[in-house]
């Protein structure tokens, strides 16, 4: 009896087993086992060790109560200033958001990327208390960020519920359309399905050639999808030069001064214009971010917000801001709120492919 | 009569059910199902079948979860670039029977593919 209970242990053993590998393999990263965000560049063994007492000795912050980086953002990107500060400076750092009262997926991929990051988080511990509110306790909650009062953001689990998190250095189709999947109830037409999955390939595509620089090295892009009752929110961000710093070193400060563009302002409106060439200097480049703007006044999707470098924009209105601050990086958000569950034949094939398999 | 028989050897292409229904990037370097990866495995072979025989190269875009233009660009485009415009006219015909909206996406591409910006 004990041996047909070993036998029937082994077989439920090795079928768990081949699933993983399966996952694996269908999973378009490397696998890399122990990896950290955190820390990318160093073995488990020479990770910092994390003293269990560290929140005692930490450095306690207290962000905005409207945290949301689209709506608020000069005092948001500034509150990530002064943790990464804080960091320079050898202290861990503990976020108290018990007065949160509104918080949105935008923030939490902000502050997750920010904290996996080396070169923000100066290999310094990050963690702290939850929001009281419930709303916002949902979405920091879905957004797998763990822990009952005290939560440590370098060792976030994956998202579940209403919430799809994603990150990786290559542009990935199967997050696209897992995401567009996701939010399939929000679009009502396959067109406005398909003008999201394709500004989720041009961002990706813009992070993998641009965000980096003129260096080999590729910057990590960081994206989510929220569905809300009423709407689905994208975000897409990565650490990155920004836009505008890309095209000024590509075209060169003195050039850009010359044609008039002395603020970031007029130059991020005249890319999105399809006014400025791309980096590589090809001429049949740099379509992505013209025809998001382009996706956006056909209504095909709603509310596109732009920020990067010391600019926010709105591309739906139109209307460009200079911020008082420098945001690194590039932070794209849009919506889409239509009612109607879009017909997308493609789901079924989409399952036999594995794109809805972890759905 | 002569042009049902030419019609029935024509050489087709169903992007998602021969290559991918998630269209990616520029290059295969940037990222999986990429538009050179299309362009080099599958459109230009076809296209050469289809000069061979003297048919037309029918590529069906339906059942797409989008049409990115740097994917577009990489194949399409690109044939188009390599190629010539005299040589692919009238030689490749693009399809969408239920995605009509799709035409409109790729068709954006191609206007611009070989035309340098201003």
């Amino acid at each position: 009896m004990k041996k047909v209970r070993n036998r029937l242990r082994l077989r439920r053993l090795s079928d768990r087993r081949r699933r993983h590998m399966e996952r694996r393999l269908t999973q378009d990263t490397e696998y890399r086992p122990h990896y950290s965000y955190a820390f990318p560049n160093l073995d488990r063994a020479e990770r910092p060790k994390k003293r269990s007492n560290w929140t005692q000795s930490a450095i306690k912050l207290k962000p905005p109560d409207d945290f949301v980086l689209f709506r608020n953002p000069e005092l948001v990107i500034d509150f990530f200033k002064q943790v990464e500060r804080t960091h320079a400076n050898g202290h861990d750092v503990y976020f108290n958001l018990l007065d949160v009262t509104d918080l949105t997926s935008d923030t939490v991929l902000l502050m997750v990327s920010r904290t996996n990051d080396e070169r923000f988080n100066h290999r310094r511990n990050v963690g702290g208390a939850k929001p009281n509110n419930q709303k916002a306790r949902n979405v920091f909650e879905e957004s797998g960020v763990f822990g009952d009062k005290v939560f440590d953001l370098a060792n976030i689990r994956d998202t579940h519920g209403s919430i799809d998190r994603y990150n990786a250095y290559q542009v990935s189709p199967q997050t696209a359309a897992k995401f567009v999947t996701k939010a399939a109830n929000f679009f009502s037409s396959r067109e406005r399905s398909a003008a999201s999955y394709d500004t989720l390939i041009e961002l990706m595509q813009n992070t993998n050639m641009h965000a980096g620089g003129n260096t080999d090295s590729k910057e990590l892009w960081w994206s989510s999808v929220y569905c809300m009752p009423d709407k689905a929110l994208f975000n897409f961000l990565d650490n990155g030069l920004g836009i505008c710093e890309t095209a000024r070193k590509r075209i060169g400060q003195r050039i850009l001064s010359a044609l008039g563009f002395e603020n970031n302002l007029e130059l991020l409106r005249d890319i999105f214009d399809d006014k400025v060439m791309s980096r590589t200097g090809k001429y049949y480049h740099g379509r992505g971010l013209p025809l998001i703007r382009n996706r956006s006044d056909r209504g095909l999707i709603q509310n596109a917000i732009v920020i990067t470098n010391n600019v926010i924009a709105n591309i739906s209105t139109g209307e460009y801001r200079l911020m008082t601050t420098e945001f690194q990086g590039t932070f794209f958000h849009w919506e889409a709120s239509f009612p109607g569950r879009a017909i997308i034949p493609y789901i079924e094939r989409a399952e036999s492919e594995g794109v809805r398999s972890d759905l | 009569m002569a042009e049902i028989e030419s019609a029935k050897r024509d050489v087709r292409i169903n992007i998602a059910r021969d290559f991918s229904s998630m269209p990616g990037p520029r290059t295969r370097e940037s990222g999986m199902f990429s538009g050179e990866e299309f362009y080099e495995e599958l459109l230009l072979p076809k296209f050469r079948q289809a000069e061979e025989l003297g048919v037309k190269l029918i590529v069906n875009v339906d059942g797409l979860f989008g049409y990115p233009s740097s994917f577009i660009d990489a194949s399409f485009g690109r044939l188009i670039r390599e190629l010539g415009r005299a040589t692919v006219d009238g030689r490749l015909i693009i399809e969408a029977i239920a995605d009509q909206f799709a035409l409109k996406e790729i068709n954006y591409c191609l206007e611009t593919a070989d035309k340098p910006r201003n």
